[in-house]
Order: structure tokens, then sequence, then C-alpha cells
């Protein structure tokens, strides 16, 4: 059998401008799969296409250059690009290489933020489309099944994706660490700004159930309600909704203060102490920091929100380090399984395994049986090693037979899941 | 007999205990459910020797101090199993106690249960009641330790330590709650029981005995709480460290009065 080799190429986000990404992300992804296939030197194929990444993962038989080529040619031909123009941008990985990647990939290890863990689920629709066109073999199948565990055990194993790394997400983290679950609360969500408007939003995705908006003008606020399906008020009308809120977000342009110590004290008598959770985006601040001394009142400014995302950067940062550990010691693994995808090594296998078998054995019979004779001995183990061979013979033979045959991959598949040679080869 | 399932329970309860401070390192599922199974072997052995002794003695084995310990400890590894399938970590703070009741239930000397008393069911009713209260609100105390940990972290914004793995403000509040109401509800009905168990046996409610005024002074700290919590919306911090106080007054009650003033209901 010949080699099989794998081969990637890809632009991405540090590789690639955006307007050179767009032109080679895929409008139809089938059709691109389809016509990998129809290349002359791809047997297997997978492609996804991101905002961020295009990648391209083959499986080969012809010499690694011959196929680059041909992937590339095609990439030019197809979106019409010179291929000049993204040749500096392109990178190729090979073999171990190449499974490195995908899972630094697979892990959001390579991602622009890192520890995001969209790319995953871009990887499953990808790899799904891929099954689908019957375009993935045993290779590759094995590959991105291992993909999608790699990046599994990263997410249990390292805090990698666990701290928020953006303002408005961690201001959504501090709302549960504070109220639990976030279920029927109620959001007062005062002026406007992306920031704001962001964090509102996650909120609503976690469950929030009320929004009111409060503006300078009641016009505004009519606009942004809408966009959230929440009530408008106008900014004279906030002390009536802070008896009843449990969110503020506040981001407005004022000048001073809006909100003010004495109000909220005087407020929290009246919501019987229900904490209330206070974000204050704007620069200058909306909210008088000593609200925060208040029992049961929690305020935090834009600048405590970012001291907080730069930490959680900091540590997701540590956290990659111990991710790319786990990344190369699996890639590693997977290197030995494909050194073992010929027939060849899996017969050495399969012999050493029933070689061990058969020693064990001997030796146990032989502990309790002292009476024998070294020739006794002899004639056991020679019979032993008989059986062991004529067990052998016939697996052995199919398999060599088959060794030039496409479906060859799959015999050698089974033959290790049958007799569990995975196991071995980590000893 | 009954000793060697004793000796059981607090080992198994001692590894328990490591391995939630294990969990504390390593915050993985696989870990506290080790850590709650073999609470929950222990749990079983101390199970085992309560029947034995309740063979043996006729009446359920909580009448002495070293054995109204025991019972305690017991008790509080049935509330963690109530609440610590959802909260792993309450088990890293309530498993010392439990280890510590059930130390201290082995160290100290023991005497013979005394023999069995006039109307042991009544008596039985007023100490297991009293002590059910007593172990749910040591759970509002360790419940209170964890709110004003997390408390600190949010309001400080320091967002280490223990910020990841303690839940939220409101949960610990509300077990808090509700350990308060149902430890409070136990304690008032193991007091009244007392009383007419003293009317009856003694021919007296109250005798101003060191033991009963101090459980009154234990019991009025708890009233003013839950009040306060009920009817002016105490809530958070100023309830959290209302329960940790009282549970002080509860814990002099329970030792201070046995080993510092001089009671009858001592039963060293």
């Amino acid at each position: 059998m010949k080699d099989k080799r794998i081969v990637l190429i890809g632009v991405n986000h540090k590789t690639a401008p955006v307007e050179l990404r767009e032109r080679l992300a895929a409008t139809d992804n089938d059709e691109i799969l389809r016509r990998l296939t129809e290349l002359p030197s791809v047997n297997e194929a997978f492609f996804l296409s991101t905002c961020n990444r295009v990648e391209i993962i083959t499986t080969t038989e012809n010499e690694p250059e011959i196929t680059i080529k041909e992937i590339k040619d095609f990439l030019a031909h197809y979106n019409q690009v010179d291929l000049n123009e993204f040749k500096k941008s392109i990178y190729v990985y090979l073999d171990t290489e190449a499974v490195k990647h995908l899972f630094l990939v697979a892990s959001s290890l390579d991602s622009m933020v890192i520890g995001e863990p969209q790319i995953l689920g871009q990887i499953k629709d990808a790899y799904r489309r891929s099954t689908k066109q019957r375009v993935v073999g045993p290779i590759l199948n094995r590959l991105l099944h291992k993909a999608f565990s790699v990046a599994k055990r990263v997410r249990t194993e390292t805090n990698l994706s666990r701290y928020a790394v953006s303002v408005s997400y961690a201001a959504v983290e501090l709302a549960k660490k504070i109220f639990g679950d976030l279920h029927g609360k109620h959001i007062l969500l005062i002026g406007a700004g992306e920031m704001a408007e962001l964090a509102a939003h996650h909120l609503l995705g976690n469950g929030v159930r009320d929004i009111v908006v409060a503006n300078r003008t009641l016009e505004r606020a009519v606009e942004l309600s809408k966009e959230f399906n929440g009530k408008p008020i106008s900014l004279t009308e906030i002390s009536d909704y802070l008896a009843w809120t449990d969110i503020v977000i506040s981001s407005t342009g004022a000048p001073h203060f809006i909100i003010y110590y004495d109000d909220i004290k005087k407020v929290m008598r009246q919501r019987k102490n229900r904490p209330i959770f206070f974000i204050d985006i704007a620069v200058p601040r909306d909210i008088d920091p000593r609200l925060n001394q208040l029992d049961n009142v929690y305020l935090y400014d834009i600048d405590d929100l970012q001291g907080i995302v730069e930490t959680n950067k900091h540590i997701r940062e540590k956290e990659a380090k111990k991710a790319e550990r786990i990344v190369e010691e699996e890639a590693i693994k997977f290197k030995w399984w494909l050194e073992t995808l010929e027939a060849v090594p899996i017969i050495v296998l399969l012999k050493q395994k029933l070689e061990k078998i058969r020693k064990k054995e001997l030796e146990k019979t032989f502990k309790h049986l002292k009476h024998l004779s070294d020739e006794d001995k002899e004639a056991i183990d020679a019979m032993t090693s008989a059986m062991v061979k004529k067990i052998l013979h016939d697996p052995v033979t199919f398999l060599k037979k088959r060794e030039e045959r496409p479906k060859i991959d799959l015999y050698l598949d089974i033959a290790r899941k049958l007799f569990n040679l995975d196991e071995i080869d980590r000893d | 007999m009954d000793k060697f399932f004793y000796q059981l329970a607090l080992l198994g309860y001692g590894i328990a205990m490591v391995g939630f401070f294990i969990y504390l390192l390593r915050p993985q599922h696989s870990v506290s459910k080790a850590a709650t199974l073999v609470l929950l072997s222990g749990f079983f052995f101390h199970s085992i020797g309560f029947t034995i002794s309740w063979i043996d003695l006729g009446y359920f084995p909580f009448i002495t101090v070293k054995s109204s310990l025991s019972f305690v400890a017991w008790f509080l590894v049935i509330v963690y199993l109530m609440f610590g399938w959802r909260l792993a970590i309450l088990g890293t703070f309530l498993s010392p106690l439990i280890v510590g009741l059930m130390l201290l239930s082995r160290v100290v000397p023991s005497i013979a249960e005394p023999r069995p008393p006039i109307k042991v069911l009544w008596l039985s009713l007023h100490i297991g009641f009293s002590l059910i209260g007593d172990a749910l609100l040591a759970l509002a105390f360790c419940v209170g330790i964890m709110y004003l940990v997390q408390e600190r972290h949010i309001k400080t914004k320091k967002l280490g330590g223990l910020y990841q793995r303690l839940p939220s403000l409101t949960l610990l509040d509300d077990i808090n709650h509700k350990a308060l109401i149902w430890g409070f509800s136990m304690l008032t009905l193991g007091l009244i029981l007392g009383a007419i168990y003293a009317q009856w046996v003694r021919g007296h409610y109250f005798t101003w005995d060191p033991k009963e005024v101090w459980s009154v002074i234990t019991w009025l700290v708890y009233a003013i709480l839950i009040h306060e919590r009920l009817a002016v919306g105490w809530r958070g911090r100023r309830a959290a460290i209302i329960s940790i106080i009282g549970f002080m007054f509860l814990l002099f009650t329970f030792f201070g009065v046995n080993y510092l003033l001089k009671s009858y209901h001592v039963f060293k």
C-alpha cells in the first residue's frame, strides 16, 4: 500500500487580510467538497470556512507537493484569485503538523479571541457536510472525531474558556453570581451605547424577563425599546422603577451623576433589601460610587469590568500553555495511530499481543504443574506456539492479500478494534 | 460493637473531608462525586452503629453529650445530601464540622448511657427535635460563612480565590433562610416538648436551670433574626452575620453550659 499523507492548506486572520479571506470563503461548501475530491490526488476532503479562517484538509497517496499544487491551483481558479496574490498568506501543514494544527484550531487556541467556543461548532458543521457528501474516509473520520475529543479535553482540563473576556459577558457572569438564575429578573437600561446594548442583549439571552429603556429623549427610548421588546420611559421616571428593577445598566452622556447614594438608600428599604446590581458603563460615571457600600447593592463601573476582563485574558493565556501541552500529546498519539494504519504494523501488533498472552498463560500453568520435566515443558511450549501461528494464519493472509485494495483501511481499522490493539501501542 | 462502626464512620467522614478539600483545588465532578460516596459510606456505618446502640439500650442513643454530638454529625450528613447534589462546595464547608463533631464525640469520656428514664419517648422527642434544630442552624452558620466570603469577593471586585467555586449570593441566602426557618421551628418544638416533659417529671415547666436559660437566650437571638428577615426584609450580609452569632450562642448552650456551669442537664 502507498503511504497516506495528510495535507492541510489554509489561511486565517493572522496570515490574510479580511478582503482575501472573503474571496476564499465559500458560498457553496458542498460544491467545493465535490470539486476537491475530483482532483486527481485527493482521497478524502474536509472544508472549513468561517469569517476568520479557511481550512482544507485532504488525504492523498500522491506526493504532497503535487497535491498542494493541485489544491492551490483549484482555489485560485475556483475563486478567480491570482495565485500570486494569496501565495504568501497560505500556510501548508503535513501529517503530524496538520493534525496538530487542526487540534489547535478545534480547541480554540488559534482563534482571534482564544478560548471562544464557537469554532468547535463550526468544525462540527463542516464535518457533517463532509460526511453527507461522503468525502471523508477512515483517516479524516478518526482525525475529526479526535479533534472533537481533544477540544473537550481542553475544555474540561483547563480554564481556557471559563472566564469572560468581554465587558458585556463579564457583566452577565457577575449578574449570575449575584442572582443565580436570571429568569424573571428585570433590567433598566438608561441611555444607549454599543456596550450597554450588548450587555442588555446578553442578559435577555440568559432569561431576563422585562426590560425598561430610559432615554433623554423619549423618541430614542421608543426606538431602543423596540429593539429589545421593552418599555420606553423618560429619564425623569427612573426613580419610579428603581424599586422594581434588579439590574441597572447605565450609559448616558450626562456630565454628572444621575443616580445618587441617598436615593438608593431609601429605595433599598422599599425593596426590602432585595439585591440590586448596577452596571455603570458611562464615562464620566452616571452612578455615585458610594452605592457599593450599601448592603445588597452591587456596583461595577467600566474600569472594574475592564479590570476583570484583563485578568481573565491573562488567565486564558496561562491556560493556553496547558492546552497546548494537551494538543501536543494528542497529536503524538494520533501519529502512532497513523503509523500503524498499514497492514505490516498491524500484523506485528497482533502477533505481539498473542505472543504476550501465550507467554503469560504458559508461565501460570507451569507454576502449578511443578512435576513437568523440561522436555514436557518444551513440548507444551511448541504446541501453544503452533496454535498461535495457526490461529493467526488466516487473518494475516487476509490482510496481506488485500493490502493494495482500496478498502484495506476499513479492515485494518476493524482488526485494531477487534483485538483492541490501540491499548498495546500506548505501553 | 457499635464503637467499631462509629470509628469506621469517623474514618469515612475524614477521608470525605480530604476529598472535599481536593475538590477546592481540582473542581471536577468526579472528585466531588467520590467524596460524596465516601461520605455516604461513613453515613452507612454510622447508621449501623446507631442501630446497634439502639437495640442494646432500648431507646435511641442521644441522651449523653457523646451520643448527641454523634447524632448531630449524622444528621448533618443528611443535610448535606439534601443540598449537596447540586452544591458540592457545601461539602467543603460542612465536612469539617461533621468530622469535628464526630471526633469530639469519640474523645469525650464515655459514661454509661443512663438507665432508661421515665417517659423515654417524650424525652427522645425533646432531644431529637432540639438536635435536628441544632444541625439545621449549623447549616445556616455554614452557608452564612460562604455568603460572607462570596459577598466579599463581589464587593471588593477581587474575583479570585473561591469566587468561581462558590454559588450565587441568592442561592446561599435562600439556603440560609430555609435552614433558619426549619432549624428554628425544630428548636422551638424541642423546647416546648422539654418544658412539658419537665412539668411531668419534675413538676415545673421552667426551673431557671442554666441550660434552660441559655437555650431561651439562643432561641431569642434566632427569633429576632427570623422576625427581622420576615418583617423588615433583612437579608444577605446582616442575616449571615446574625446566623453566625446565633450559632455561637448555640455552641455555648451546647458545650459551655455542660462544662462551665452547673446544670441538671449535664450528662457528661
